[in-house]
């Protein structure tokens, strides 16, 4: 299935490579291999939750370069890094960069399918978390911008009445664009909609409340 | 009076003529002396001759000494000066030697057709009698005889005198002119006695002592000079056995027809011979280590048909079995007049240095095994690396396969391809063990027809992890159909690894994908018979200042290098008749580059 988990084994040396895409048939994961990275990248972008067991050196652009460059486009792939002689330093490097782990060649079965195991788990939840910051951002967009400046003071606790005073509008006219804003959203409290909000990356107005 | 000091002058040199040879011009002077003696001995005779006959007689018989004497002469004078025209020499000889036909054919002797009769007159008080007659026809014969032979000093003396040496000079002055003078002489007062125009003896053998007295003051001359040339030589002979001595050079003289060696007391000492053993070629031979015998004979038997020189060195395995390394060198003399030959010598032990040169020879194969070593220590880390992929392989695929078996999805062709993996990837690991154990490994240097390709490809794959970990790729490229070199494998991977390593490291601070190493191999420059090889690279260069000052020992741009990496290898290089070079390359980087002598006999 196109959406179906899936794992990238990118490492130059052909007996790695062909060796693990064994190992992770026999554990019945989806594999495909790459002996460069610079061929993954050149792959379209795979749907579903996705793990990239990765070599640290390689010529060309290695297993660090290639994390930094999916983790500076956002990507939801996930990666373990192998590594035939890793030194704690670029190991540190690596999991602070979001690695799932850092694995020195050669390493238990066990602790890779785990690890791979993991890294599809997060990446199916990071693609869920996307998906649902995509929802709302759409349900954002059909706000109109006396709306989204009303959710502005809203989520920054103002009353009606002080975002009336605010706005130098009647309260009427703010009860009826709050509304609006909540039957939009599709909440029904204001928590959610500042949890939300917050989600979707509004911020509350950069000068925020005044004083009474 | 004049016979006794004649006698007593040539009885030595009669002597030193019949002892030494080659001394000949001392009997001619013997005979000389002993035929003045004679003439003196007739003289006095013929004075106190009472009767014609008697007289006439007696002086038949002082020709033969005059005779004598001439030969004599010229003789002495043919040796001695070595200048003169022998022929005209032996002219007078031989017209001195047929007057004699006449002295004795018709009486009463040459000097005389008749005798008439005696003169008597008192001379310093005693009563002596002289011949009175017609001269002979004959005598003009003995004239002209008396003319060549003085024909023959005087040129002789000339030419002696033209040589300009201030010893050929006196001779002639001395020895030449005293003859011609003194003959003059003779001669002159002989006519004038003879024709009766003065009352006088024959007194001929007193200008004759006196030639041969010139003669004798050279002679002794010679003498005085010939114990002063011994005693000088012999003091040369003191030196030079100082200086042989001092030297551990030790002299030999192989007479070849008397097979019999002459050694200096060093020589012996060297080859263990007691003082007064007799050493003839054999026993020598024996002293010879057996394996250097044949090639020591033939340069021997080589020097001795060409007349020529040797040098060589071998080995002597001594009585008590200890092993000496000798440097000799011979030449082949001719000893003197006759076919006799000789073979002259001298020989040095050289042990000493054999020893410093094959520690020193030891020391460089010890660093140059631990410039690998320290090679192999830089690149641990890739190599473990480089290790630990097949390793990773093996690993995978073994538990894979159990999976799959653990599943119940073991099918033979999966299981089949997965052991294949599993083989393959051992056998690459042990290869890559197998290429840092040949490296680390401490074997004897060993010379033996090598493909620059395969050295280069397992150079290269070597280096392969090091260079991926430095972001730097390699290229080999080597001409097809190279001819094999004559190397030692391991140094020259050992030159290459340090080269493509300093290039990768040269270009640290540079862009990725910036970073090149190029080996090259191929025929040409260096002449036809050398194969070129060379590693470029893309990075800075060398250092602008004193650009080969990185072959020097010690010389490091590295944080931790030792900075004996390209002393040893240009070390290698030049053990293998090569030179390491090494420039910048105008579109930037730098290129080292060598060569290696292409194998004499084409190997199969």
């Amino acid at each position: 299935m196109k959406n179906n988990p899936r794992v990238f084994v990118v490492d130059d040396d052909a007996s790695v490579r062909s060796s693990l895409a064994n190992l992770l048939e026999s554990a019945d994961f989806e594999v495909e291999v790459f002996p460069r990275a610079d061929l993954y990248l050149a792959r379209a972008i795979h749907p579903g939750p996705a793990c990239i067991v990765l070599d640290v050196r390689m010529p060309g652009i290695d297993g660090l370069a290639l994390q930094q460059r999916l983790a500076g486009e956002g990507r939801a792939e996930q990666i373990v890094f192998i590594t035939g002689h890793g030194d704690i330093p670029m190991g540190i490097r690596a999991m602070k960069m979001g690695a799932i782990d850092f694995l020195p060649k050669p390493f238990d079965d066990a602790a890779l399918l785990a690890a791979v195991e993991q890294a599809l788990a997060r990446s199916a939840a990071t693609r869920r978390i996307s998906s649902g910051q995509a929802e709302v951002r759409s349900r954002l967009a059909l706000l109109t911008p006396p709306e989204l400046e009303v959710l502005r003071f809203v989520i920054s606790g103002l009353l009606n009445k002080q975002i009336a005073g605010e706005l130098g509008v009647a309260l009427r006219t703010v009860k009826r664009r709050r509304g609006s804003v909540m039957e939009k959203l599709g909440v029904v409290s204001v928590a959610e909609l500042a949890r939300l909000a917050q989600e979707a990356g509004v911020r509350p107005l950069p000068d925020g409340p005044k004083g009474p | 009076m004049v016979a006794a000091s004649c006698l007593t002058m040539a009885l030595p040199h009669l002597i030193i003529g019949i002892r030494s040879r080659g001394a000949r011009v001392h009997l001619f002077f013997a005979l000389g002396g002993l035929a003045v003696a004679w003439v003196a001995a007739a003289e006095l005779s013929i004075m106190r001759a009472v009767t014609v006959p008697q007289s006439g007689r007696l002086m038949q018989m002082a020709h033969v000494p005059v005779a004598l004497l001439v030969i004599a002469l010229v003789g002495f004078v043919q040796l001695y000066f070595g200048t003169g025209r022998l022929w005209v020499g032996m002219a007078a000889c031989a017209l001195r030697a047929v007057c004699l036909i006449p002295n004795f054919a018709a009486p009463p002797n040459l000097t005389f057709r008749e005798i008439t009769g005696l003169r008597s007159f008192v001379f310093l008080g005693e009563t002596i009698t002289m011949p009175l007659g017609k001269p002979s026809y004959w005598l003009a014969l003995a004239y002209l005889s008396s003319l060549f032979f003085l024909a023959f000093v005087i040129e002789a003396s000339w030419r002696l005198w033209r040589k300009g040496t201030t010893d050929a000079r006196r001779r002639a002055v001395v020895v030449g002119g005293g003859i011609v003078v003194f003959i003059v002489a003779a001669q002159g007062a002989s006519i004038l006695i003879n024709a009766g125009l003065i009352n006088f003896p024959f007194f001929v053998s007193i200008p004759f002592m006196a030639i041969i007295a010139a003669m004798g003051f050279e002679l002794s001359y010679d003498v005085v000079r010939a114990a002063q040339l011994a005693r000088a030589l012999h003091e040369s002979e003191d030196r030079m056995s100082l200086a042989a001595e001092s030297a551990r050079l030790s002299l030999w003289d192989w007479d070849i027809d008397r097979d019999e060696i002459w050694m200096t007391s060093e020589g012996r000492k060297l080859l263990g011979f007691s003082d007064g053993e007799r050493i003839s070629f054999d026993s020598f031979v024996r002293r010879v280590h057996p394996e250097d015998r044949a090639s020591r004979a033939a340069a021997i038997r080589q020097a001795l048909e060409s007349g020529g020189s040797y040098e060589m060195e071998y080995r002597l395995l001594r009585p008590d079995g200890t092993l000496r390394w000798i440097a000799a060198r011979g030449r082949a003399a001719n000893g003197g007049p006759g076919p006799g030959k000789r073979l002259l010598g001298v020989s040095m032990d050289v042990t000493l240095e054999k020893q410093a040169a094959e520690e020193a020879r030891q020391q460089q194969a010890e660093l140059t095994h631990l410039g690998r070593v320290a090679l192999m220590g830089e690149m641990a880390a890739s190599l473990a690396h480089e290790l630990n992929q097949p390793l990773t392989g093996i690993v995978n695929n073994a538990s894979a396969g159990r999976r799959f078996i653990a599943g119940g999805r073991a099918d033979f062709p999966k299981m089949d391809q997965l052991f294949a993996a599993v083989a393959a990837d051992g056998k690459r690991a042990g290869e890559i063990l197998r290429g840092i154990r040949g490296m680390v490994r401490k074997g004897e240097e060993e010379r033996r027809p090598v493909e620059v390709g395969t050295v280069i490809h397992d150079t290269v794959s070597l280096a392969a992890a090091d260079a991926v970990a430095r972001h730097c790729s390699l290229m080999a490229e080597v001409e097809a159909d190279l001819p094999k070199v004559e190397a030692d494998a391991v140094q020259i991977q050992q030159v290459l690894l340090n080269l493509i390593i300093n290039a990768c490291e040269a270009m640290g601070h540079m862009p990725p994908d910036a970073c090149r190493v190029t080996i090259e191999a191929g025929a040409g420059a260096g002449g036809p018979d050398r194969i070129r090889i060379s590693v470029r690279d893309s990075g800075p260069g060398l250092p602008a200042e004193n650009p080969q000052g990185i072959f020097e020992r010690f010389f490091s741009t590295k944080r931790d290098g030792m900075g004996m990496g390209l002393a040893i290898a240009r070390g290698i290089v030049t053990a293998h008749g090569g030179e390491l070079t090494c420039h910048n390359i105008p579109g930037g980087g730098a290129l080292f580059q060598f060569s290696l002598p292409v194998c004499r006999e084409p190997q199969p």
